[in-house]
């Protein structure tokens, strides 16, 4: 890799990890205040949540449509809780900001499993990104994955490596010309914490840039 | 997109000018201005949200779910585009990182130990008044008449638990 040309740089990137209970809590919801609302306001004043970041979708046409969406915009986050799962969002997130964002997914989902009683029965996780070439050719990177003669020739290709608690895929990026899409996804126990869950993405990263052959990071 | 809504005057749709169809927002009411009507503030802002256009074309990459499209709107996506960021740095700044969540992993270890000691003590105490108890978490590790037997029993325990003597009589709260 040249070190004075143009580095493979990540353009957009995007986070969304979901807790899933089992059970729901529709009792719990219909108290007045919702309990779960009153649990992380004191969380949401730290990080500049208006009440105009926080909503209802009180307009569902059944139990499964209901939530309580936050945006944390001075995180790029968001939360979206609904009456038997919780979905944490982040749009671009990076690893400056990483310890910022883990605290307070943490701490809102501490704030979540106190209310409700339980802790969520499985994790899931996905991290998804698009990557520019830079000195790479993405095309002929792909084709060693794939067995071509099967397969006939093409100009780039998209593989998913399946594993029991994993997933990653890379695929030709619809945003970024010449450029690589990456999705990875993992599950977790239901005990596992974000710290843990950030950490074993980094591993995921790491991983998957060595299957696109980058070997070239710290 | 509502058909026949007003253009903004004020409120989220900063960064937005060019969409001449977006409710303008107040503190307790979405007024739709050339109806002179208001929706009341009970209505979901949510729903009102319009879907981005770009918000589309990434669901078809698979970069956003269909429940994340309601929450990044227009308003959130107007500010989300960064610079990219090179491998390298994107890597440095992990491994610094990863020192942070280190830390935030223990720290979060130990309050979710000590919130599920709490929780346990507050159903099962009334089981072991006067006894002394060693716990981790909510699972009970040893129960003895006196201290030392219990700290005999924890003695190889990792992490060190949680001893103490449940009261045999709870004092009433008297008032200050």
């Amino acid at each position: 890799v040249q070190s004075s040309g143009p580095q493979a740089a990540i353009t957009e990137s995007y986070f969304e990890h979901r807790q899933m209970f089992g059970s729901n809590w529709v009792e719990l919801w219909s108290k007045s205040p919702n309990p779960f609302l009153t649990a992380v306001l004191p969380i949401t004043e730290g990080v500049g949540v208006e009440l105009a970041d926080i909503s209802f979708n009180s307009n569902s046409s059944h139990l499964g449509e209901i939530a309580m969406n936050i945006l944390f915009r001075k995180r790029r986050a968001a939360l979206r809780l609904s009456l038997e799962s919780a979905t944490f969002m982040a749009d671009n997130p990076n690893w400056e900001e990483a310890s910022q964002l883990v605290e307070l997914f943490e701490e809102l989902s501490g704030k979540i499993r106190l209310v409700a009683e339980r802790v969520p029965k499985s994790q899931e996780c996905s991290l998804t990104f698009h990557l520019a070439p830079g000195p790479y050719d993405f095309g002929k990177v792909t084709r060693q994955l794939v067995r071509e003669e099967i397969l006939g020739a093409g100009d780039f290709y998209g593989v998913t490596r399946h594993r029991a608690d994993s997933a990653i895929t890379v695929d030709k990026s619809a945003k970024c010309p010449g450029g690589i899409f990456v999705r990875l996804q993992r599950n977790f126990p239901g005990e596992a914490q974000f710290p843990h869950i950030a950490m074993a993405l980094l591993e995921d990263e790491k991983e998957a840039l060595h299957l696109l052959g980058i070997y070239e990071i710290p | 997109m509502i058909p026949g809504l007003a253009v903004p005057n004020e409120g989220y749709a900063n960064g937005l000018n060019g969409h001449t169809h977006m409710p303008a927002i107040g503190f307790n009411s979405i007024t739709v201005r050339d109806r002179a009507t208001a929706i009341p503030k009970t209505s979901s802002l949510a729903n009102l949200f319009p879907y981005d256009r770009e918000c589309k074309r990434e669901s078809m990459t698979g970069l956003l779910q269909p429940s994340s499209l309601q929450l990044f709107t227009n308003r959130h996506l107007a500010q989300r585009h960064s610079a990219p960021q090179p491998l390298t740095e994107h890597f440095t700044a992990a491994q610094l990182a990863l020192r942070e969540l280190s830390k935030l992993a223990d720290r979060f270890r130990h309050k979710s130990r000590h919130e599920l000691e709490k929780t346990w003590l507050a159903e099962h105490r009334h089981e072991y008044r006067g006894r002394w108890i060693a716990l981790d978490g909510n699972r009970l590790l040893a129960t003895a008449a006196c201290a030392k037997e219990v700290f005999a029993q924890v003695a190889s325990h990792k992490p060190t638990p949680l001893v103490t003597q449940i009261p045999e009589q709870e004092l009433p709260f008297a008032g200050w």
